[in-house]
């Protein structure tokens, strides 16, 4: 299973870098035409700033979308390879593992095109002494490195036992946008604004909120400052969170997956 | 492990889906080295019995081992499972599979393989989703003799296969079998379980009807034929004698299936003047048919 999900994962990261790089054309060539270039060399603005954690933000929401497509790879086994994959000398739990094992390398590899690709931009137009580090940027490196995970995850424990599971990924991204925005909405009364934010804790995009605010320059990523109970989270039990989602959600999937009939 | 211990030996199999019984108390005992033919029509359990002997689905009761001892993955080293239908990844192509088996077997025989390869004509470069059905069933046969194996499992491993290929189907199990392995299979060619097969086994709607080995049926069984001048008369008092297993009648014909040499309903049909009576062998597609109580479309069945 090592070499097949591997193949996947390689394939799969081809075409994610095929996107970064097309998407670096895209930017640069608009701000080639537009003149945008000559803009961003020449910033007024003292308030600008890039936080590095909006960068770690940004690939790590890009990562989420690279990892619908491997979250459900125990269902793609599901539909009809069963009797392909189960009859390998290798006991089921062990070929789930494996096949986390690869997952998780192309999660990071995905995440370190994407972190390229920003030093790309930030390189290109010559914006890299806006690029400011706060203190706790090792803790929102890690806590954006696990929301793929716990995202990974969850999407693993959704599909185990259905085949396929595309549908399933989609509805869970629906599923997840729909949560956090009943969970932040100020319109919905109690007890129901309470049980919505509860309910958001077994979201893994509610814990990647990032919000950041110098003067009149404002930076949103996933959601931004939403008023949920999630987003009230310090960054380091974001962490642990995250961390317990994938651990739930891994265990959820695996289980499954061993009781599944070909 | 004795020479005596059976390869494979399922007790008292039981497997429901819902209210479906798909598999009712089977027993069935493979000695080792044996080429077994596991037949029956569409639904009478034999892709479900492969699924629960595999421990690909989980039996409702009655348990199945290999050698003496039950399931484990490490057995899948030396054992081979073709399923019914190979879905077999569409991506790759046929090099990258063969890849992933040596990668996950450590009995593959690259050379094998590619003998094999060249035997079914596969293209290894092209990618299995262009393949045919019968190529996609040549492919995992390919994978399966890759390792050899001690014990193999194919379910209806001819089908989609142009009669030549058939054919080597056929002789690989036939050497796999002279080379010591066991082999387990279905077919719904009956010509091909019968030029194989020393032992066959006979499931009809999820239960074990007949077993044994081929050549001791067919000496066992055996069909009275007469022919009438005239419209065959009933039969029905021989319907009550206990070597009979079915009548049929077809116009001036009428064939008895009967257990034993048939010498005393050949001299009671006899006694009421046909043209011609004979004895003949049965062969296991009628022993088939009998079992499962199939008679051809032009008779009428009187038991």
């Amino acid at each position: 299973m090592r070499y097949t999900q591997t193949l996947r994962i390689l394939n799969g990261l081809k075409w994610f870098s095929v996107v970064a790089v097309a998407f670096y054309a895209v930017v640069v060539g608009i701000a080639a035409l537009t003149g945008f270039f000559g803009h961003v060399q020449h910033i007024t603005d003292k308030n600008f700033n890039i936080p590095l954690p909006a960068l770690f933000a940004l690939a790590s929401l890009v990562t989420c979308f690279f990892v619908t497509r491997f979250g459900r790879t125990l269902a793609l086994e599901n539909d009809e390879h069963l009797p392909l994959v189960w009859t390998r000398p290798s006991s089921r739990s062990r070929t789930a593992l494996t096949v986390l094992g690869v997952d998780a390398l192309g999660i990071l590899a995905a995440f370190a095109i994407w972190m390229v690709l920003a030093f790309a931009l930030v390189a290109t137009f010559r914006v890299s002494q806006y690029v400011i580090v706060p203190g706790d940027a090792f803790v929102q490196l890690l806590r954006y490195l696990a929301l793929p995970f716990a995202f990974y995850a969850v999407l693993m424990a959704l599909t185990a036992s259905v085949e396929g599971g595309g549908a399933m990924c989609g509805w869970a991204w629906v599923g997840a946008i729909f949560l956090t925005v009943l969970a932040a909405s100020p319109f919905i009364p109690n007890p129901w604004h309470a049980v919505f934010n509860f309910i958001d804790f077994i979201n893994p995009l509610a814990y990647g909120s990032f919000h950041s605010q110098t003067g009149s320059d404002t930076i949103n990523v996933i959601g931004g400052p939403t008023p949920t109970y999630v987003a009230g989270l310090t960054p380091a039990m974001d962490v642990v969170g995250l961390t317990i989602l994938f651990a739930i959600g891994l265990a959820a999937g695996l289980i499954q997956w061993r009781r599944l009939e070909a | 492990m004795t020479e005596s211990t059976p390869a494979i030996s399922i007790d008292r199999l039981t497997k429901r889906y819902g209210q479906t019984l798909a598999v009712a108390g089977l027993s069935l005992a493979i000695p080792q080295g044996s080429i077994f033919g596991l037949l029956g029509t569409n639904g009478a359990g034999k892709t479900t019995t492969f699924k629960c002997m595999l421990g690909l689905a989980r039996p409702t009761s009655g348990s199945t081992s290999f050698e003496g001892s039950p399931l484990t993955p490490p057995l899948f080293e030396r054992l081979s499972y073709v399923p019914e239908k190979c879905a077999l990844y569409e991506w790759m192509t046929g090099a990258q599979l063969l890849e992933m088996q040596r990668r996950s077997f450590r009995r593959y025989d690259e050379k094998r393989a590619n003998d094999l390869m060249d035997l079914f004509a596969l293209d290894r470069k092209k990618k299995l989703g262009k393949y045919s059905k019968g190529q996609q069933t040549a492919m995992a046969l390919v994978l399966a003799f890759s390792i050899h194996p001690e014990i193999l499992v194919l379910d209806e491993p001819a089908a989609g296969l142009d009669p030549v290929h058939q054919r080597h189907v056929l002789d690989l199990m036939i050497g796999e079998s002279a080379g010591g392995a066991t082999v387990v299979f279905s077919s719904h060619q009956i010509g091909q379980v019968e030029r194989a097969a020393e032992r066959v086994a006979i499931m009809h709607r999820g239960t074990l009807r007949l077993a044994g080995e081929v050549e001791q049926l067919k000496s066992d069984l055996k069909v009275v034929e007469a022919t009438f001048d005239d419209e065959a008369p009933s039969l029905n008092g021989l319907s009550t004698e206990p070597s009979v297993g079915q009548i049929q009648r077809a116009g001036r014909l009428v064939r008895i299936y009967v257990k034993g040499n048939g010498d005393e309903i050949a001299r009671k049909i006899g006694d009421m003047r046909p043209r011609s009576v004979r004895i003949l062998d049965q062969n296991l597609e009628d022993i088939f048919l009998t079992t499962v109580g199939s008679p051809s479309p032009a008779a009428v069945s009187e038991r």
